[in-house]
């Protein structure tokens, strides 16, 4: 996101024109990963922020990381979205046949390593799920990582250095059972948390 | 492993693609037009509560300086005290505010007219509409002035942060005038896109009153100053009002979609059929015009209620008389269960456009005059006192600006009523404004965004 290069100029786009198409792929990633609320009501959230965004345009645009701001402003409408989804339309979710396993719903150029590792990411604690998510999704700095969640820039290299090793441990457990040697990798993944919604484009 | 890892981590992206297409220009901007609206129709509460506060210290203070001046009780209790000199900066300030009232009084002016020339596709309105805009300009030349005189675009340290942060949004707002005006022009846009930007214009001028008053010391120029503010939202979401009723009228129906091409040749009723009312958020153009009649009745709640006796007499002085309630209630039963503006249909109400052209600029006058005559209050040191009903309606050009003709040849000037004002639209507080209370049951009433963005900056 911050770190992001500006994609080609269009004649008549206005810097949040160019600001939102640069960005709303991304951050829809990002926010996604982070909270674990789906694609769906992520796209939704994103484009929320975006116009919120826009009404204080002004304002967010002197910012640093102004997609960190729009992160922000779209994980809280997802909180307080996801308050009034019902508990049928994640059933329904499941009735569909929507797995958490990653196979056969996302583009299908995804490979089956890289959906491991989404859930992975997923099995996270919040904590190091929002910062692997800014970091590597929303390419944010350490430092703008930092300000968007609130915390010192050393804070978030040491939860990031957490994070890869709890990543790296669920992958490599998850290795023998590809080779059909057994084991799961729930019984090794990292903490889990409280989002009961998973997946990506799933 | 680690390397391996980043690249993988940040490949994930491509696992979580949007699952709709970005949004387009138009939605953008109606969404974050929706938003403003209810920002600015809820931005005087919190500065009701700082003046409740600063008034309640005011009254400690001189309770403690003195127990023969002591005045308690609600803001009309103090009416009648001798209003003390501005100093120089406030004398500066208020002068600079009674511009911006101004300027935003005529970029109200020109939303109608403008939405006059749009719905009729060029037909009618040219005349006024070119000479509404030379009052504009000379509007903005009088602001750039008065802003500069007083500083209002300063950033350094010491300067009042918020009033240049607001005048910022309405110097970009301003701005883009001369593009609303070529989109206007050119028909590039439907008329209700255009009304949007007017507004968004008049709304961050609005603004202007509030944020100057984050920095006032003085509790009775605060007082004056938050009263001419609810009065000056009042005012421009009347305008507004005003200005997306005018597109039914002038049409003769409620329109349901304008063809995409925004031209004038391709409207049609569309969704709003023959009940833009049971039409809901399908029928825009009404449905827009209804939500924004909710927020000017809470704006003029919210005037009321901080206002003293003195401020309130002059607003019904300006709303006293008027013909504009009976048409614009006619307008909405116009769309409630029928779509006819022009009297045919059984049950419908004829609405001439001209006559309601002229009573809504009208309305829009006096009310801008009645603003205008709060700000001077303060001006000529009668702050306290009532100012006279008759007074605020003397003929003349504005202060700052020569005022557009509000009237010429093919709009005549609003004639005296005589009919009922008790059967306007939703309204809320016909005990002070004259309008109806009957606020209409089947439209739910807009959700409203709670503030769910980061309380810190950079977030």
């Amino acid at each position: 996101m911050g770190a992001q290069p500006a994609g080609p100029p269009v004649v008549g786009e206005t810097t949040f024109d160019a600001f939102y198409r640069d960005h709303r792929e991304r951050l829809i990633a990002t926010v996604n990963a982070a909270t674990r609320c789906g694609a769906d009501l992520a796209t939704d959230a994103v484009d929320e922020a975006f116009v919120r965004a826009l009404t204080k345009w002004a304002r967010v645009e002197r910012m640093e990381a102004p997609a960190g701001w729009v992160f922000t402003v779209a994980r809280n409408v997802v909180h307080k979205t996801r308050g009034r989804r019902t508990i049928e339309s994640d059933l329904a979710r499941t009735a569909t046949g929507v797995s958490t396993s990653g196979q056969g719903h996302g583009p299908a150029v995804a490979a089956e390593s890289q959906w491991e590792l989404w859930d992975a990411v997923a099995a996270l604690a919040e904590r190091e799920r929002t910062a692997v998510a800014l970091r590597y999704l929303g390419d944010l700095t350490e430092a703008q990582v930092g300000e968007v969640m609130g915390i010192a820039p050393g804070t978030v290299a040491a939860t990031l250095h957490a994070a890869r090793k709890h990543l790296a441990a669920t992958l490599s457990a998850a290795e023998p059972a590809d080779d059909g040697s057994g084991g799961t990798p729930s019984s090794v993944a990292a903490p889990t948390t409280d989002d009961s919604t998973q997946g990506g484009s799933r | 492993m680690s390397t391996d890892l980043d690249t993988r981590l940040r490949g994930l992206t491509e696992l979580s693609p949007p699952t709709h297409g970005p949004l387009g220009a138009e939605e953008l901007h109606q969404r974050a037009t929706r938003i403003q609206r209810r920002a600015l129709a809820t931005r005087a509460i919190p500065a009701a509560i700082i003046v409740v506060a600063l008034l309640a210290g005011a009254v400690a203070l001189r309770e403690r300086s003195t127990s023969t001046d002591v005045v308690v009780g609600p803001p009309d209790a103090a009416e009648g005290t001798e209003a003390e000199g501005l100093s120089d900066a406030d004398r500066e300030g208020v002068t600079f505010l009674i511009t911006v009232a101004e300027l935003r009084h005529q970029v109200d002016r020109e939303n109608v007219l403008s939405a006059v020339y749009g719905a009729t596709a060029g037909a009618s309105g040219r005349t006024e509409l070119d000479a509404q805009r030379v009052a504009t300009d000379a509007a903005v030349e009088a602001y750039d002035v008065q802003a500069a005189a007083v500083g209002a675009r300063q950033t350094e340290p010491g300067a009042n942060a918020a009033l240049t942060e607001s005048v910022k949004q309405a110097d970009n707002r301003i701005e883009r005038i001369g593009t609303n005006r070529q989109s206007v022009d050119t028909f590039q846009s439907d008329p209700h896109g255009l009304i949007d930007a007017y507004w968004n214009t008049s709304a961050s001028l609005a603004d202007i009153p509030r944020a100057y008053a984050q920095a006032v010391d003085e509790p009775d120029v605060f007082r004056t100053v938050f009263s001419a503010m609810n009065l000056g939202i009042v005012n421009a979401t009347n305008a507004s009002v005003s200005a997306l009723l005018t597109v039914p009228v002038e049409i003769g129906y409620y329109p349901g979609y304008w063809g995409g091409s925004a031209n004038p040749g391709d409207v049609a009723k569309g969704l709003c059929g023959e009940n833009p009312s049971g039409a809901g958020d399908s029928c825009r153009s009404f449905q827009q015009a209804l939500d924004q009649q909710v927020d000017l009745d809470q704006a003029d709640q919210m005037f009321q209620q901080f206002a003293t006796s003195g401020q309130k007499q002059a607003f019904r002085a300006a709303d006293a008389g008027s013909e504009f309630d009976q048409l614009k209630a006619s307008a909405f039963e116009d769309g409630n269960g029928v779509n006819d503006l022009r009297g045919v249909a059984p049950g419908s109400t004829a609405i001439d456009p001209l006559t309601f052209r002229a009573a809504a600029l009208a309305r829009i006058d006096r009310f801008a005059a009645a603003e205008r005559q709060i700000y001077q209050s303060l001006l000529d040191g009668t702050a306290g006192d009532e100012p006279p009903p008759d007074t605020i309606f003397a003929p003349g050009p504005s202060t700052t600006t020569p005022a557009a003709p509000s009237t010429d040849t093919t709009v005549p000037a609003e004639p005296p009523s005589t009919a009922s004002q008790g059967n306007g639209p939703p309204s809320t507080d016909a005990s002070t404004t004259g309008r109806s209370e009957t606020r209409r049951e089947s439209i739910e009433p807009t959700t409203t965004t709670a503030p769910t963005e980061p309380t810190t900056e950079g977030r």
